[in-house]
């Protein structure tokens, strides 16, 4: 019976290794304050769960063609979740490397898995200090509407660190957690990260036990917090003068695309709080951030040539990540603007 | 209690270690009240209030063929049945379709279709001389409410299981067992792995058809035909599975389907013991093909668009059913023997026109499903999109094709679906079936997804 488990396993391992989720047992926690979190330096994980991305991620566990080394100049630092961490698609088709071919310019994209806006917002400082960019840092976010609570965690640093998958965890170090943290998960992630079978097997009943990996991007779907006009504003002033203070003269972009959906008449609907993003973009505009809102863009292409900007070839349609086509729209309309603040500049 | 949720996995097992005390230590009488109390436990999960209906339709079986040579009571036997299938079932399309307001919220209880059917096809059959009367409440009440068939079948008949509860020699067994374990492996798989994963892909081409390109709506349509069969198949081997770990033998339901080089030759493959009871207490009855050519066409058109209202109480299902009889009517009469084609092509149109009648299976309602025939004959534009999955399942399916035709071809016998058995109790059939489950774990879509013959 062993000798068949152990062949069973040997069978299994190329397959498993196309399927394992990189979320999961196999991010590591990041002391460096930049991300929360960040993945094994090189790892692989094709991820055909949703999408593919047959592509090693960077020397610092990041999603880029190229290892980061100390002092290297960076133009723009690329900042944000799951989407423009772009585990889900060749990685040549991501919205960084795409900006790269686009601007010629040296572009790294630090996008961590539930990296929202209230984390990047408290790591921007870490972040700029670290990678100093000198053009731009480009944040992305999926949804423009917070709640009074979660501005006001931003403004006081009180933002829950990321830690690993389960939504349900909390800042409490009760002894079981304590426990979990010292020996059980250590002692997984030593097993899961040698067997990719156990690691596909362990994320299925994960996700059978309700822990869905995605589950925050769809609650962001839906959401309906009004933005407190004042308090947002305190918060992206903080941030323009963190990139002021701490970088080489770059300009914060924050770049919003929302979730999608198809309605029964074949339209595609913008999903999110629409008057939320409004006081998002001029609370933008009043503290000298530049604000891009995909949603006319995802419409405009849908109607043209019906594209959508999520769902893979074995997931759900216009739902989860940004696809090939919604990394290329987020890349486009970036440049755009970046070429018109060149623009205005010269 | 849905099969493949982990609920049931710890339900079978506590069954399967009950009905191994029960041989151990008690006699075949206390086994067979164990399973019955587990039956309607695994009923009871879902709303206990119907144990009370499943309890009433085989206390009227039981009660009416005691006396089944009398028409009287041989009538009620046949009509209660009907009549609480007719009430839970059908009453409010039968209202909505007069165009009479229902205010009635009648829930439909699982499986309701197929034990009145078991029912029925017992009560019929004792009264026919078919099979003996049977005196033991609990062996007739675990027949009609024997878990592994209870809410999405196979329709077992008495005939069939009542015998198998007179003999001594059905006991869990270790073979009995391996096999069994390796047939429900099998059913997960092609229900878990790939009738939920297609299923992803075809409720969003269904959900809004007009959104879609016509090439990624035909994509849609072939997944879904590759969907109910991998998912009601899977079901059934699950079914077929379960009893046999615990002993008892079920007739397969599925005999490679897609294989058939004519409608006719599908329905033969097809739900099997659905076909066959309409067959049997329909067809037949009606007059089958004794009654000349026109009754003929008139008969297998009615069992047919019975058979569709069964599936459902919606006019799509009757309508599916409709296509379905007036295909077998044209091959009856005319087509199936002057049409010389090869081989592979009858295959392939058979299965085009089998897909073609799942969109009214499948579509919410007629408007939808003629969008849906609409866009792919308009050549309509819209979202391009293949389906990993549908690759997967299409080579799947050809595979375990092909597997049958050869064996077929050496043993010069009628091409047959049969379950890939192997030797348990060597290293090669031990790793076999080991990299099986695992693909299930690591594969299995983990979204909630009931089996679709539950609605029926």
């Amino acid at each position: 019976m062993t000798i068949s488990v152990i062949l069973s396993l040997i069978i299994l391992t190329p397959i498993a290794k196309l399927f394992v989720n990189p979320m999961g047992i196999n991010v590591i926690e990041n002391f460096d304050g930049v991300t929360d979190l960040r993945l094994q330096a090189y790892s692989f994980y094709p991820n055909l769960g949703e999408g593919f991305s047959p592509c090693k991620y960077n020397n610092e566990g990041y999603s880029n063609l190229f290892d980061y080394e100390n002092g290297m100049s960076i133009d723009v630092l690329l900042m944000g979740n799951s989407n423009i961490l772009a585990s889900n698609i060749i990685q040549k088709y991501s919205t960084a490397n795409l900006l790269i071919n686009l601007t010629y310019k040296k572009i790294y994209n630090i996008g961590m898995f539930k990296h929202y806006f209230a984390t990047c917002a408290v790591n921007l400082k870490k972040a700029v200090e670290k990678y100093k960019p000198s053009e731009y840092i480009v944040l992305e976010i999926m949804s423009a509407s917070f709640t009074d609570e979660e501005l006001k965690n931003i403004l006081s640093q009180k933002v829950e660190k990321v830690r690993v998958i389960t939504s349900k965890e909390t800042n409490k170090s009760d002894f079981v957690r304590s426990i979990y943290y010292r020996y059980v998960r250590p002692g997984l992630h030593k097993i899961l990260t040698h067997s990719s079978v156990l690691n596909l097997i362990y994320t299925q009943l994960l996700a059978l036990l309700k822990h869905n990996l995605n589950e925050k991007i769809i609650s962001y779907e839906y959401s309906t917090s009004q933005n407190n006009p004042v308090l947002l504003s305190q918060v992206l002033k903080r941030m323009a003068e963190t990139v002021k203070n701490f970088s080489h003269g770059a300009k914060l972009i924050i770049a919003y695309h929302p979730s999608v959906k198809l309605e029964k008449d074949g339209s595609l609907k913008i999903l999110g709080n629409t008057e939320a993003v409004k006081i998002f973009a001029y609370a933008c505009e009043q503290n000298g951030i530049y604000f891009v809102d995909l949603s006319e863009r995802f419409l405009s292409e849908y109607k043209k040539n019906y594209t959508v900007p999520t769902g893979f070839f074995n997931t759900s349609i216009a739902s989860g990540h940004m696809n090939k086509d919604g990394h290329r729209m987020f890349a486009e309309e970036i440049y755009k603007l970046m070429q018109k603040i060149e623009g205005d500049k010269n | 209690m849905v099969f493949t949720s982990p609920v049931f996995i710890v339900f079978f097992i506590l069954v399967l270690l009950g009905t191994l005390i029960n041989q151990k230590f008690f006699n075949e009488k206390t086994k067979q009240i164990f399973l019955l109390i587990a039956s309607y436990f695994f009923y009871g999960w879902w709303d206990w209030r119907f144990c009370f209906l499943l309890l009433f339709v085989t206390g009227a079986s039981y009660l009416t063929a005691l006396y089944s040579k009398n028409k009287f009571a041989y009538f009620t036997g046949v009509i209660v049945p009907l009549i609480v299938l007719g009430i839970f079932k059908y009453y409010n399309f039968f209202l909505e379709s007069l165009g009479i307001a229902s205010t009635l919220k009648i829930i439909l209880p699982v499986g309701i279709s197929f034990y009145t059917f078991q029912a029925l096809s017992y009560v019929i059959d004792v009264h026919r001389e078919k099979i003996s009367v049977e005196k033991d409440f609990i062996k007739l009440a675990l027949y009609i409410s024997f878990f592994p068939q209870l809410v999405a079948g196979p329709i077992v008949r008495a005939a069939d299981f009542l015998p198998q509860l007179h003999e001594d020699g059905r006991k869990i067994t270790a073979e009995n067992f391996l096999i069994g374990i390796q047939i429900i492996a099998i059913g997960f798989f092609k229900k878990t792995v790939l009738a939920d994963h297609l299923s992803i892909f075809v409720d969003d081409v269904f959900r809004v058809p007009v959104a879609f390109h016509w090439a990624t709506i035909i994509f849609a349509v072939v997944s879904y035909a590759m969907q109910i069969y991998f998912d009601f198949s899977g079901y059934s081997d699950i079914a077929i599975g379960c009893a046999k770990c615990l002993g008892y033998d079920f007739s397969v339901n599925f005999n490679l389907p897609y294989i058939s080089q004519n409608v006719t030759e599908f329905w033969r493959r097809w739900h099997i013991s659905l076909s066959s009871w309409l067959r049997d207490y329909l067809y037949i009855p009606l007059g089958g093909n004794r009654l000349g050519k026109k009754r003929q066409l008139i008969n297998l058109m009615i069992t047919m668009l019975l058979g569709g209202l069964w599936h459902g109480a919606k006019w799509t299902f009757v309508f599916w059913g409709g296509l379905n009889g007036l295909a077998l009517c044209l091959e009856k009469f005319s087509f199936k023997n002057k049409i010389n084609l090869l081989k592979p092509l009858k295959i392939l149109l058979t299965f085009a026109f089998i897909s073609f009648t799942w969109i009214f299976f499948r579509a919410e309602n007629f408007s939808d499903a003629w969008i849906i025939i609409k866009r792919i004959f308009t050549l309509q534009n819209g979202i391009t999109q293949p389906f990993m999955w549908t690759f997967v399942a299409l080579f799947i399916m050809i595979i375990s094709e092909f597997a049958a035709l050869i064996k077929a071809k050496k043993s010069k016998t009628e091409v047959k679906g049969f379950y890939p058995i192997f030797d348990l109790s060597t290293i090669t059939g031990m790793t076999i079936f080991f990299t099986f489950v695992g693909l299930i774990l690591g594969l299995a879509f983990t979204g909630e997804n009931p089996f679709v013959y539950f609605q029926f």
